[in-house]
């Protein structure tokens, strides 16, 4: 008996064999009742022993016909059984992978995935929105830039901003005078606003890159059955890094705070302290090692005053490997890599903390060189 | 280990002999700047990385010195055992660093 390929094929094919085996019985019963009319119309008659014979004849061919039909319902029947215990065992198996797929991914944690994919979508947009904003503020932070280096003598000479400054808070005119301490501040609001543009670009990309994977996933989301367990992990560790984010913008905004004291006119002596350093540390830069330093002045001030954050055993060493790398980069692409070094150097401080504290023998060493 | 921390780690490892000074290391690994020096920090003072100023006279050559930087002979092994099992998703890989997603380690 050739096997069928499936329990539903056998399960289409049992009542055709069963109609034929019935059929045939049925059959031999009409034969037999055939032949016993007959032996009643035809008693004691050679013709009763014919048909009495043929009757017998027949139901001998009959019977192992009905025989063997019977015993290929009973396999027919036997391997439906069998593929139909292989189909419970099949569908038991899927409904423990269903129960444990579901306990992986409740409910609770694939709304949470979606709420924090729309969050992100919400988000992205907002940053998309801010896009133009952005490139606005490069092209200034750009003009900025040039006007830092090409004009020196407006920004540079704090000793005059110094000068002028005070004499302003002396003026009797106070609102001539506010006026006139926010024109005179200006340039140090802007670069505060190029240093708060560094940080929004710094965050925009991790954050875009963090919502298209999250998308990705969720496109995947009811196209396979164990995807809401591998989003979740995804959104969990997404959810880790931007915990990780929000902690590094706290430390940007740390050193952004201190940056920001430049603008205000109400805090004169510090922003005044703070921009003669700079242009102390500037004007020590362009003549050390008797190097021709090819890199803005602001540029070297502000390395200057990241390197005045560091460990004091450390700050040697920095100051001559920052100063290095400026010098072989133009202008704008320095005063980009000052404005890194200054907002990431809170990053480097801790690292070097840690190295001391944990060799502070060998961190020594590395500061001689 | 962090993402740049591991892009850091690769850059070194496609030449593992090589010196590198820090704007190097940053365009090898598509790095901004400014984030390198962090993470430099961190590699020497476990021991992963050796560095060393450049023998050169700054008055002669017209720059000052830089400071290189390559991986020690610990480190060079350490950084492949931990790049070879740390987690980071292909496809993110591939997104940040397209030449780098099937990269080594």
């Amino acid at each position: 008996v050739k096997r069928p390929a499936g329990a539903r094929d056998v399960a289409c094919a049992l009542p055709n064999e069963l109609f034929r085996a019935s059929r045939l019985a049925g059959e031999f019963a009409r034969a037999c009742d055939r032949a016993l009319g007959r032996v009643g119309d035809q008693t004691f008659t050679v013709a009763r022993d014919r048909a009495l014979a043929n009757a017998h004849a027949r139901a001998v061919d009959l019977l192992p016909c009905f025989d063997r039909n019977r015993d290929r319902i009973l396999i027919i029947t036997g391997v439906n059984y069998l593929d139909w215990d292989l189909d419970s065992e099949r569908e038991r198996a899927r409904a423990r992978a269903v129960t444990f797929i579901s306990d992986l991914a409740s409910a609770r944690d694939r709304e949470r995935v979606r709420d924090l994919a729309s969050a992100l979508v919400s988000a992205r947009d907002r940053a998309r929105g801010l896009a133009s904003d952005l490139l606005r503020r490069a092209a200034l932070a750009r003009d900025l830039a040039d006007m830092f280096d090409c004009d020196v003598a407006s920004v540079g000479d704090y000793a005059a901003t110094s000068a002028r400054v005070r004499d302003l808070i002396c003026d009797p005119d106070r609102d001539h005078a506010r006026r006139e301490l926010h024109r005179t501040l200006y340039p140090y609001e802007q670069l505060d606003a190029a240093l708060h543009l560094t940080r929004a670009l710094e965050l925009d990309f991790p954050l875009n890159l963090g919502v298209d994977l999250a998308l990705n996933r969720a496109v995947h989301l009811d196209q396979d059955p164990t995807a809401p367990a591998r989003i979740l992990n995804v959104a969990l560790d997404l959810d880790f890094a931007l915990d990780r984010a929000l902690e590094n913008a706290a430390g940007l905004h740390l050193i952004r705070n201190r940056a920001r004291e430049l603008e205000s006119a109400l805090d004169v002596d510090r922003a005044t302290d703070l921009a003669h350093s700079i242009r102390s540390a500037a004007q020590a830069e362009t003549v050390t090692d008797g190097v021709y330093l090819k890199s803005g002045r602001v540029s070297r001030g502000l390395v200057a005053l990241a390197v005045q954050m560091l460990p004091a055993p450390q700050r040697p060493r920095y100051r001559a490997e920052f100063r290095a790398d400026l010098v072989e980069l133009p202008r704008w692409e320095a005063l980009k890599y000052a404005y890194q070094v200054l907002v990431t150097v809170w990053k480097l401080r801790q690292a070097l903390v840690e190295s001391m504290r944990t060799a502070p023998d060998a961190a020594a060493q590395t500061v001689e060189g | 280990m962090t993402l740049p921390t591991q892009l850091v780690l690769r850059a070194f490892l496609a030449e593992p002999t090589h010196e590198m000074y820090g704007l190097q290391i940053g365009q090898a690994a598509e790095l901004p700047s400014g984030t390198i020096h962090p993470i430099l920090a961190r590699l020497e003072g476990c021991g992963w990385l050796e560095s060393r100023w450049e023998d050169i006279d700054p008055g002669k050559e017209g720059r000052p010195r830089r400071r290189y930087y390559r991986l020690s002979s610990e480190g060079g092994e350490r950084a492949r055992t931990a790049l070879a099992r740390v987690h980071t998703p292909r496809a993110l890989m591939s997104r940040l660093r397209p030449g780098l997603a099937g990269g080594a380690s």
